[in-house]
């Protein structure tokens, strides 16, 4: 009982503004949209920026009136983000969720909360700690963890859509998909091949 | 808490007697016994939680469910709520509790003929919205999911308006229609939570521990905790709920029990898994690795 038209227009709404904010939001696979992948670009001025993270999103039955799940499928050094499950610890994600949110508001809290970690409440103790004793420490790890798991440089990219039309899909529709889901080769194959 | 109440015959689905409260006369039928206690059966506990409700009604000249939000965020306790608005007066007691008593001037004489539902993003009739307390307008078929979510979650006592950051709990007049539309047992479930919350967010009304159980609550008459008995005959201390134990002190009755028990498993698991609220006092379950939990009474903590 997800309310998919809602979902639908949401997912429209998005779309027009991904120039203007970086956030995108996709089906996982065509099957169903209870499963979606959202992107965030890295706030500018912060050891994430540069990097492109993914989140995966399960919306429950309840959906817009319970929060949807969202769990980093990158990785990411973060006190608030878990650095083993990508778990995120925030409000709005939990009690403070309103049904006048939407996923795109959700993944604007999640990019805010990147630009500014609450310590205090930690999801990750061992980074909050770092975060609390040795700030320089960890704003190079997590710059580090960015470069590693966040950046596909654009020849990695280049590569994946040489690989996906070797396997006989059409090189526009690769490199869209490609785009959609953020450079994931698996999920992109995933997609289309349920498309 | 849900035995308490299986057999349903006993309970008032009389609605408009909830919503008439200013011409009901008879008090609450208290059984008395001893000076300090009274006992409060099944039939006398709507006719209880009327009297305070009528009490605040009438010195605030407000309605029925701002009444039942300000006495709910006070914990029945009449006296601190007039305290209260004595003390900081009545703007700082609503916005405190959540309740918006806004007068709403509509300056367009005519209401628009479709309004724009944020929630499912549709144009709708205009009849076929509510406006809340708050000015918040929504259309009634989300109002309804969002009534039944919340009920279903145990948070029948402080279902906030849909609107992001709006603290306004939700008349429940308007939750109690909407819900019976289509799912009248829900909205029964919902009416009884509401006549519980008398019992179980009151800090002088405790129910009664017998098992199995004899319907009853008792009611103190001051802050002192003592030993009270309920018409059934258990004896019981109003401090800790168990069987009377002085001068024993609760505290050390209570590891005394445990420890007679050998539960040391079931009790080192709730002091892992679980915190106490800070509100109620109940013990809330911690979700996952992070530290910030929520308790159905509304209080969120770390
Ligand atoms: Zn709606
Ligand atoms: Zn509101
Ligand atoms: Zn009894
Ligand atoms: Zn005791
Ligand atoms: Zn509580
Ligand atoms: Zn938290």
């Amino acid at each position: 009982m997800i309310d998919f038209a809602r979902v639908q227009k949401e997912l429209q709404e998005c779309g027009k503004d991904v120039e203007g904010s970086g956030i995108r939001v996709a089906p996982k696979s065509d099957a169903t949209l209870a499963r979606l992948v959202g992107t965030i670009p890295g706030p500018i001025g912060t050891p994430y920026e540069g990097g492109v993270f993914q989140i995966d999103i399960t919306l429950p039955d309840g959906y817009p009136f319970e929060p949807p799940k969202m769990q980093f499928s990158t990785k990411v050094w973060h006190p608030n983000i878990s650095s083993q499950s990508g778990a995120i610890c925030l409000d709005i994600l939990k009690d403070q969720w309103s049904p006048a949110l939407t996923l795109k508001t959700a993944l604007l809290s999640v990019q805010a909360l990147l630009s500014a970690p609450e310590p205090d409440d930690p999801q990750d103790a061992v980074v909050a700690k770092q975060y609390l004793k040795d700030y320089q420490t960890f704003i190079s790890t997590a710059r580090y963890w960015t470069e590693t798991f966040a950046k596909t440089s654009s020849r990695g990219i280049e590569e994946k859509v040489q690989k996906l039309v070797e396997m006989g899909f059409p090189e526009a529709q690769a490199r869209t998909t490609l785009e959609s889901v953020g450079g994931d080769e698996n999920l992109a194959l995933e997609k289309l091949c349920s498309g | 808490m849900e035995d308490y109440f299986s057999d349903d015959d006993y309970y008032y689905s009389d609605r408009d007697s909830l919503d008439g409260l200013e011409n009901e006369d008879s008090g609450p039928q208290w059984a008395s016994k001893g000076p300090t206690s009274k006992v409060i059966t099944k039939e006398s506990l709507l006719a209880a939680q009327r009297e305070d409700l009528r009490r605040v009604m009438e010195l605030l000249s407000i309605r029925v469910h701002h009444a039942r939000t300000l006495l709910i965020h006070y914990r029945w306790d009449v006296e601190k709520l007039f305290a209260v608005f004595v003390e900081k007066g009545k703007a700082s007691l609503f916005a405190e509790a959540g309740v918006s008593i806004v007068e709403h001037q509509d300056l367009d004489v005519r209401p628009p003929q479709t309004v724009m539902c944020d929630i499912c993003i549709e144009d709708l009739p205009s009849g076929e919205t509510t406006k809340m307390d708050c000015g918040h307008c929504f259309c009634n078929n989300c109002w309804t999911e969002h009534f039944i979510v919340k009920i279903n979650d145990g948070q029948s006592k402080r279902i906030k308006c849909m609107a992001h950051k709006c603290n306004a709990i939700c008349d429940e007049s308007v939750v109690r229609n909407l819900v019976s539309k289509t799912n009248p047992d829900l909205a029964e479930k919902f009416d009884r939570f509401l006549l519980e919350s008398y019992i179980e967010d009151n800090k002088r009304v405790k129910w009664c521990p017998s098992t199995p159980h004899c319907g009853n609550a008792i009611r103190v008459e001051d802050d002192q905790f003592c030993e009270v008995e309920c018409s059934c005959g258990v004896q019981f201390c109003f401090g800790c709920s168990l069987e009377a134990h002085s001068p024993c002190s609760c505290l050390m009755w209570e590891l005394w029990v445990k420890k007679c028990r050998d539960e040391s498993e079931t009790v080192n698991w709730i002091t892992v898994h679980t915190k106490p609220c800070p509100k109620c006092h109940k013990p809330v379950e911690k979700n996952g690795g992070c530290n910030l939990v929520s308790c159905i009474c509304g209080q969120a903590f770390w």
